[in-house]
């Protein structure tokens, strides 16, 4: 939601950009951590994918939904390769990003392959006049933010660029 | 967002028993960008008759887009101050569908945003949904001042604010500056932001504080003869000339982009001219030799010893990055009219 083109979408700019193949999973809802897990559960094989790269937590989602579901869908993916958790919302989730920074750690501490990525930045005064709609939507530029910054995690894990 | 038949219907969502409404076209000091052409109403009006009749030699794309646009409110904005808790736009706008090159928070858009001592915080746009063009919005604000540009591809038939029946409402006089005029195409106008305040030529007004008038139309940008007399006449500090990429052919633009430019230095033999490129994200020649012309335009300005300035709009992105500030072969994202309001504004220093 809030590009101008299906092409401005991260996810199809990492396709294109850094030569990818990539599969999307998501959910035009609130609370999806939960849909995720739930579409996980038909993947016979996770283990085929180089890479996961999750979305922990959007404005709207209950912070119980990321209590709950975060940890279970990081076991589902975790015998893929590498498993990357960003987030990106604006101020007001400050009770909920510690949620998923204690999961996170708590996780990376028995696991090696799993890197989180606090792309906050996009809702700060200097780049949310460029980036935001408001609190909740980015757009184009806040994608392509987006893009640059799993990218380079893409390519250090990767390719080790 | 509340979707009314009339503007006129009273709101059964917002509680509307405490509301004082100011009708925005009674109140010209509160409104920035316009011509003001009459004096106690807004006139959103920047295409006078005569330029409406010329544009009519150009085909009926062209023909089409200035019947549709001419009162378009691409860089006009409101300015106020008011202590009131919320503020609620209700509106009536002339068109209810939205444009391919765009979303309806940029072409229907009313981007608000909260000014902290001078500097422009964003607060939050509205805009309708398709098919809707007559809406009432609340939006919670603090007391400050509030600027809230309005819809770059749509005309206002009424605009009502509602404020607090007991908050302060007042104008502010903020005009430092004589206003900047811009004249352009579709990208000019704002085609492709992501919302009407991140328009180049609005970005380029918070930088800059500089007050704009926006005098762009989709399709339209041909180097009138009567838009050339129309920018000769207005009092401004500076003109920007974003005229490529609608001209027909090479030929037609070589015939008319000096000639519009002489036009307006005859008329403002003093002021600045900056000269923009043309944006061409698909390598496509005939732009190329548009922008051969403006540069000749240029060094012959600069030959004679004029206030002129150039933007190479190409030279301010990298190749491999076309793809990400720019949907199409010309109409640039956000990103874009940051990096081109940003340059603006260095040439105007």
């Amino acid at each position: 939601m809030g590009v101008t083109s299906a092409a401005m979408m991260f996810s199809n700019v990492i396709r294109r950009h850094d030569n990818v193949t990539a599969d999307r999973i998501s959910y035009n809802q609130n609370d999806y951590l939960n849909l995720i897990h739930g579409s996980l559960k038909n993947i016979a094989d996770i283990s085929v994918y180089d890479a996961v790269i999750i979305e922990a937590d959007s404005m709207g989602q209950r912070k119980e939904i990321v209590n709950d579901y975060l940890k279970k869908v990081l076991e589902q993916v975790s015998p893929c390769g590498h498993i990357m958790i960003w987030h990106s919302t604006a101020d007001a989730d400050s009770e909920k990003k510690c949620i998923v920074k204690n999961i996170v750690k708590e996780w990376t501490e028995s696991h090696e392959n799993c890197a989180y990525l606090n792309l906050d930045f996009i809702f700060t005064e200097q780049y949310k006049d460029m980036c935001t709609y408001s609190n909740k939507f980015m757009n184009d530029a806040g994608n392509v933010m987006l893009y640059r910054s799993i990218s380079k995690e893409i390519a250090r894990y990767l390719w080790n660029i | 967002m509340e979707y009314l038949n009339s503007i006129e219907d009273p709101l059964k969502k917002i509680a509307e028993a405490n509301i004082r409404w100011v009708d925005i076209l009674d109140r010209p000091d509160l409104v920035r960008g316009s011509l003001r052409t009459a004096s106690d109403q807004v006139d959103f009006i920047k295409f006078p008759y005569e330029a409406r009749q010329e544009i009519i030699n150009y085909g009926k794309t062209a023909d089409a887009e200035m019947k549709n646009l001419y009162r378009n409110t691409s860089g006009c904005r409101l300015m106020f101050f008011t202590d009131s808790k919320r503020i609620v736009i209700k509106a009536h706008l002339k068109r209810k569908w939205g444009y391919r090159k765009m979303n309806l928070w940029n072409s229907a858009g009313f981007d608000i945003y909260e000014i902290h001592k001078g500097k422009y915080v964003h607060k939050t746009v509205v805009a309708p949904n398709e098919g809707k063009n007559i809406f009432a919005e609340q939006i919670a604000c603090r007391a400050g001042e509030v600027c809230i540009y309005m819809p770059t591809y749509n005309c206002i038939e009424k605009l009502l604010l509602g404020i607090d029946a007991n908050a302060a409402f007042k104008g502010i006089d903020d005009e430092e500056y004589l206003p900047i005029i811009f004249y352009g195409h579709s990208v000019t106008e704002g085609a492709a932001a992501s919302r009407s305040g991140n328009a180049f030529p609005n970005i380029f007004q918070r930088i800059t504080k500089h007050e704009i008038i926006n005098l762009s139309c989709s399709s339209c940008c041909r180097g009138l003869e009567s838009m050339g007399k129309l920018i000769g006449k207005l009092n401004c500090s500076a003109v920007v000339i974003d005229y490529t990429r609608n001209a027909a052919n090479v030929d037609v633009f070589k015939n008319t982009h000096e000639k519009f430019y002489m036009q307006i230095r005859k008329a403002h033999p003093d002021k600045l001219i900056i000269l923009m490129t043309s944006s061409n994200f698909n390598d496509w020649k005939e732009y190329f030799d548009y922008d051969e012309i403006v540069k000749e335009t240029y060094y012959r300005a600069v030959d004679r010893g004029e206030k002129v300035r150039l933007l190479d709009v190409m030279g301010l992105f990298q190749k491999d990055e076309y793809s990400l500030i720019a949907v199409d072969g010309s109409h640039i994202n956000d990103i874009g009219m940051y990096r081109v309001a940003e340059a603006l504004a260095k040439l105007v220093q």
